[in-house]
C-alpha cells in the first residue's frame, strides 16, 4: 500500500516497511492514518459459484417473524456449507440472496432446501419464489443480478451488531424478537427490489 | 439488512494479524437493522426514530456482551447528539458520559490503533466520527479538547 501522510510523507507500506502501519490499515480505520494512494492485492482464480434466491411474501408479521426466526437459527449451518448473502425482512417480506463459491449443485440445494421445506410447511404465505442455480464465475452471477445499478441516497439510520455462532444457534428467538420490528422500516434497502420476473 | 458476511474464511484468520476489529474472527453473521425516512420528514420525528435504533443496539449488546459492531455499518453522530446536551451559542459542544463505544467498533485492538495513528498522524489532520483519536475532538469534530493539547 502507498500513503500520503499528514506530514506530507509518501509511504510505500507492507510488511517489512512501516508493519505497524501495514496491521492498521485493514480495517483498524485505513482513512485516519492518511491517504491511500494505491492498495496491492493477491488474486485468486475465478471459480464457479451456485446462488440462491428465496423471495417469500406472508399475510402478516407473525409469519414472517416465524420465518426469520428460522432463518437465523439455521445460519451457522448456511455458513457451513459455504453461502454468504444478504437478506432483508419487513413485516410481510422476507427475501434472501446468496452466493456460495465452488460447491457442487447438489449440496448447494441440499443445504437450503430445510429453510425452503420450513416456508413450503407454513400457513400464511402469499407467495414463495425460491430457486438455487449455478454460474461459471461470480462476475456472470453479478451480470445477471445486478446489471440495472443500485439506488444510492436514501435517508437513514442504522445501526450494527456482530453475530456470532453461539448467539444464533441459543438465542436465535431473542435476536429476532428485537431484530424484527425495526425491520419494518427496511423499506429502502441496499439490494435492488426483488422482482420475481428476474428470477 | 440479514448479512451472511462472516464465518469461513473470515474465522480461519489470526485475529491480530490484522487491525480489523477481532469481533469478526468469531461472528457468522452480521445485523444492521435501522430506520429510514421520506424527504421532508420533520426535524422532531428523525430523533425519535433514532433512539429506536439506539434502543435495539443496547439489546443486542446486551445480548451478545463479547461482540462487536461494524465500522462502515453503524451510525455514528447521533449517537453523541443524544449523550451530548446542544448549546447552540457554544463553537464547542462538550461531551457528557463516557465514550464507550469505540471498544464495540474496533475491539481490544483500540489501544495499539490509537498508538499507530498518534505515531503516523502528529498533526491529527484526519479524523472521523467515533474514528481512531476522536475521543481527542469534541462531540462535533470542530475542536480538539484541551486535557490532549
Amino acid at each position: 500500500m502507498t500513503i500520503v501522510l499528514s506530514t506530507g510523507e509518501y509511504l510505500t507500506v507492507n510488511r517489512n516497511q512501516y508493519p505497524d502501519l501495514f496491521w492498521a490499515l485493514p480495517g483498524g480505520g485505513g482513512g485516519t492514518y492518511g491517504i491511500l494512494t494505491s492498495v496491492t492485492y493477491r488474486t485468486y482464480p475465478s471459480r464457479p459459484v451456485a446462488a440462491a434466491v428465496m423471495i417469500i411474501k406472508t399475510v402478516s408479521a407473525n409469519t414472517t417473524q416465524a420465518l426469520f426466526t428460522e432463518l437465523l437459527r439455521m445460519t451457522p449451518q448456511l455458513s457451513d456449507a459455504g453461502w454468504a448473502g444478504y437478506g432483508r425482512v419487513t413485516n410481510n417480506h422476507i427475501s434472501f440472496l446468496a452466493i456460495a463459491p465452488n460447491i457442487s449443485a447438489t449440496i448447494a440445494s441440499e443445504s437450503v432446501q430445510p429453510f425452503f421445506q420450513y416456508a413450503t410447511n407454513m400457513a400464511g404465505i402469499v407467495s414463495q419464489q425460491t430457486c438455487v442455480s449455478q454460474y461459471p464465475s461470480w462476475y456472470a452471477w453479478l451480470t445477471q443480478f445486478f446489471t440495472n445499478g443500485t439506488r444510492n441516497g436514501v435517508d437513514l439510520i442504522i445501526g450494527s451488531r456482530l453475530l456470532t455462532r453461539e448467539v444464533l444457534e441459543s438465542k436465535y428467538q431473542e435476536l429476532s424478537d428485537i431484530l424484527f420490528p425495526l425491520g419494518t422500516a427496511w423499506k429502502y434497502a441496499y439490494l435492488p427490489e426483488c422482482n420475481a420476473d428476474e428470477y | 439488512m440479514f448479512s451472511l458476511v462472516a464465518g469461513g474464511k473470515v474465522s480461519e484468520i489470526d485475529p491480530d494479524s490484522v487491525g480489523v476489529n477481532p469481533a469478526w474472527r468469531k461472528a457468522v453473521a452480521h445485523a444492521a437493522f435501522g430506520v429510514s425516512w421520506p424527504e421532508g420528514t420533520s426535524s422532531r420525528k428523525i430523533p425519535e426514530m433514532a433512539a429506536d435504533v439506539k434502543q435495539v443496539e443496547s439489546q443486542l449488546r446486551e445480548l451478545t456482551p463479547s461482540s462487536g459492531a461494524y465500522f462502515n455499518e453503524v451510525h455514528h453522530h447521533f449517537f453523541w447528539h443524544h449523550d451530548s446536551r446542544p448549546d447552540h451559542s457554544l463553537m464547542c459542544r462538550h461531551r457528557y458520559g463516557r465514550r464507550t463505544r469505540s471498544i464495540y467498533i474496533f475491539g481490544d485492538h483500540y489501544p495499539t490503533l490509537k498508538l499507530i495513528k498518534d505515531k503516523y498522524d502528529p498533526n491529527r489532520l484526519f479524523v472521523v466520527a467515533e474514528g481512531v483519536g476522536s475521543e481527542d475532538w469534541d462531540a462535533d469534530l470542530r475542536c480538539r479538547l484541551s486535557s490532549h493539547m
